[in-house]
């Protein structure tokens, strides 16, 4: 800067200043950071400072004289566009990449300018790097701002000093409000709060304005349109410049969806957890199967299932269907069944299994498709199985026991009559032939005849009942205790769940002549009427107990036997009406609906203990309930 | 002896009584259970023959009325069934209603005799 300071006084006001004066006032122009430019009352540069001359790498006295170009010409622009007001304020201008922060002063005389009436002193200072700064600030406000719009997200900034509260236009909207609608300060605040959550959220509050920070704080709101809404509160603790905190800002967000559907995850979590546990406990076996590439793989068994093949469920899980069927199965119904698998189809039937210790059983298996939820796709098919094998067996003996018993009733009851029609045959010919024999040798021939055909007719019924009791099954001497433990179980099986079994055997050992396999017909058949009579509700009984001489003389049984072991099966049942009692040991006789009974049942029984040389007899009561007494004789010496 | 014969077939009953009366005994007839009490009650018999199967009251029954009347009366039971046979009556009939014998139908004229000659001694002895 060439040009000396006359007069720093911009106002004008001021008188002619001294050499010092000057000098001082030269020297402040020239070290001034900003780039200044002196202009006259035309717009024509008298002088600018150093820092300008770097700035334009021109020298003052190159650019005296000339109109200001460049940053400075922009300025002079700017100033007479925005007005004097703001020209005198300053303002920013960007130039050439650069930002510069301008400011243009008028004035009637100026030191550099003694002389004219009228100055302009332009000022321009490089702000490029603070204005990239700025910048940074505002994009990431506005990233933020968008940031909090898509995930519908509200802001606040709690100000200590004043405790005045500044929401974001997605707080209300949050708050089912209308822009600035309230103001947000903490009193008016609790309105908005579920009156269950107000407590924990005077907490949360006290916690950011004592400079705590909160995170994932959630409670419910209650919005202006009535609707109850959770949202999820956080806030962090603002400093200043000189490290103390002065407000506290956070974000709150409408959390309602996110936790309706976490709420519907756990209910469906534990409605699954109930599910699995019904299966796990379900007392018939239940798998799920996958059928993938013509394989029906084992994707789930229950307990059930692990007993029923006598492993665990990791052995069975994954498997192949194919893997339990053994050399007695039906190849042709598996094949049934597979097939049915695949075309996904509801199929059941009956197949014999391999357990994994090798033994096997007979199954009823039943199959269905599981559909997926949403498609009407097939992903899984359910398999449930049930162990027959106990019930197939039960009905064997009942079947072939009860045929058995109708074929001898058959023939026993055409024997018979047969029988007494041989009996005047063979004894009227007899005293016929011995009337006849010395008068009438013809006639006594005759009579002889028909006696000798009469006995063979005999031989013959003989041999058809003799033949026909030779099915009838063997009997051997076995410890009654062990055996009717068996039988128990064999029968409690077959009985419906509401009926229950106490046992009374008060006998340690005893020694029978009976059939093992007869023996369970008689406790099957003596349950199940038992059950019968109490609508299959409640419990039976069964004793076992050796009987006093005065009981075997009371009961009627033969002294022949000398000791005698009484099975009584007791139920609480409907008991025998007057009318049946005659007959219950009738065949065919029964007062179960038709269709229900064959009327066989304890017509078996009898003819079967009658077969051990034993005796059956009951108490009843009606409605009171009924008490079977089987009296069997014991074997002492064997 | 007089022997109460309790049998529902016409043709049975005459060929018993035709064995009974060759072996010099009385015989009474009746054709069921109920028939037979009314005639112990009435008059005095030495024995009882009775068949099983009877319409109103059958052999069993009557053994049971017999015994449990407290009379001892020696009953041959002649049955229509097989000896053994799994669905009559005749094997318990002497262990558990007390029947002296029992013999099968169509029996010979020696046996049913022979077995009456055994049952009364045996009550006599």
């Amino acid at each position: 800067m060439e040009t000396d300071v006359k007069s720093m006084d911009a106002t004008g006001a001021g008188g002619p200043m001294s050499q010092v004066e000057r000098e001082i006032a030269n020297e402040l122009i020239n070290r001034s950071p900003a780039h200044l430019m002196l202009l006259d009352g035309a717009g024509v540069i008298f002088d600018i400072n150093e820092r300008t001359e770097r700035l334009l790498k021109r020298s003052a006295a190159d650019l005296r004289g000339s109109k200001p170009t460049h940053v400075f010409a922009a300025i002079l622009a700017r100033a007479d566009t925005i007005g004097e007001e703001r020209a005198q304020r300053g303002f920013q201008i960007q130039h050439e990449q650069a930002w510069y922060e301008a400011q243009v002063y008028r004035a009637l005389r100026t030191p550099a300018a003694p002389d004219t009436d009228s100055y302009v002193v332009v000022r321009a200072t490089d702000v490029t790097d603070r204005k990239s700064a700025e910048f940074q600030l505002l994009e990431s406000e506005a990233r933020l701002e968008e940031a909090t719009r898509i995930a519908q997200m509200g802001t606040y900034k709690l100000y200590w000093d004043t405790m005045k509260v500044i929401w974001s236009h997605q707080m209300y909207e949050i708050h089912g409000l209308a822009p600035d609608s309230i103001d947000p300060s903490a009193s008016r605040y609790n309105e908005l709060v579920h009156p269950d959550d107000l407590q924990s959220v005077k907490e949360m509050v006290q916690s950011l304005v004592s400079g705590r920070e909160v995170a994932n704080s959630e409670y419910r709101i209650m919005r202006g349109d009535g609707r109850v809404r959770w949202v999820t509160v956080d806030g962090r603790v603002l400093f200043d410049v000189g490290g103390r905190p002065y407000a506290t800002f956070g974000t709150v967000q409408d959390v309602t969806e996110i936790k309706n559907r976490e709420e519907r995850l756990r209910d469906l979590v534990s409605r699954n957890a109930v599910l699995t546990e019904a299966l796990q406990a379900s007392p018939i076996g239940v798998a799920v199967v996958t059928n993938q590439e013509d394989e029906s793989r084992i994707f789930y068994a229950n307990a059930a299932m692990e007993k029923i093949f006598g492993a665990e469920e990791q052995k069975i899980i994954g498997r192949n269907l194919e893997d339990f069927i053994g050399e007695d199965t039906d190849r042709s119904e598996f094949e049934v069944l597979t097939d049915a698998i695949r075309r996904a189809t509801h199929y059941a039937c009956e197949i014999t299994f391999n357990r994994f210790d090798g033994s096997s059983f007979l199954g009823q298996i039943a199959v269905a498709p599981v559909h997926a939820e949403a498609s009407k796709a097939v992903i899984a098919h359910t398999l449930i199985i049930t162990d027959v094998t106990d019930d197939r067996r039960r009905t064997e003996v009942m079947m072939e026991s009860q045929k058995m018993e109708a074929l001898g009733k058959l023939a026993g009851g055409v024997a018979h009559e047969i029988n007494n029609l041989l009996q005047p045959i063979i004894t009227l010919s007899d005293l016929g032939h011995e009337a006849t024999e010395k008068d009438n040798e013809k006639l006594s021939q005759y009579f002889d005849v028909i006696t000798r055909s009469g006995r063979k007719a005999r031989e013959i019924v003989r041999q058809v009942l003799t033949f026909s009791r030779q099915d009838a099954p063997a009997a051997s001497f076995h410890d009654i205790c062990a055996l009717l433990r068996d039988a128990i179980q064999l029968a409690e099986s077959g009985l419906p769940p509401g009926i229950t079994v106490t046992q009374k055997i008060t006998v340690d050992h005893a020694q029978v002549l009976v059939n093992p396999t007869q023996l369970s017909q008689v406790v099957i058949n003596l349950f199940r009427n038992a059950a019968d009579a109490m609508d299959n509700q409640g419990d039976i009984e069964l004793a076992l107990d050796s009987m006093s001489e005065q009981e075997i003389a009371e009961a009627h049984l033969s002294a022949a036997a000398h000791s005698w072991l009484r099975m009584r099966i007791m139920d609480t049942g409907s008991g025998i009406e007057d009318s049946a009692r005659g007959r219950i040991f009738d065949p065919f006789f029964t007062t179960k609906p038709v269709g229900q009974g064959t009327g066989l049942g304890l017509s078996v029984v009898y003819s079967i203990v009658h077969g051990w040389g034993g005796s059956i007899d009951f108490d009843s009561e009606v409605d009171k309930g009924t008490t079977v007494m089987v009296y069997i004789p014991e074997h002492l010496d064997v | 002896m007089n022997v109460l014969l309790v049998e529902d077939s016409p043709e049975v009953s005459l060929s018993v009584r035709e064995i009974l009366a060759s072996a010099g005994h009385s015989v009474e007839d009746a054709a069921n259970g109920k028939e037979a009490l009314d005639k112990l009650s009435g008059s005095a018999f030495d024995l009882v023959v009775s068949d099983i199967w009877m319409p109103e009251m059958d052999g069993i029954a009557l053994l049971k009325e017999i015994r449990g009347n407290g009379n001892d009366i020696p009953v041959v039971v002649i049955s229509g069934g097989a000896p053994n046979a799994p669905l009559t009556y005749t094997a318990p009939l002497a262990s558990t209603f007390g029947a002296n014998a029992v013999i099968y139908k169509p029996f010979e004229k020696e046996e049913l005799l022979q077995t009456i000659e055994d049952v009364i001694g045996k009550a006599d002895g």
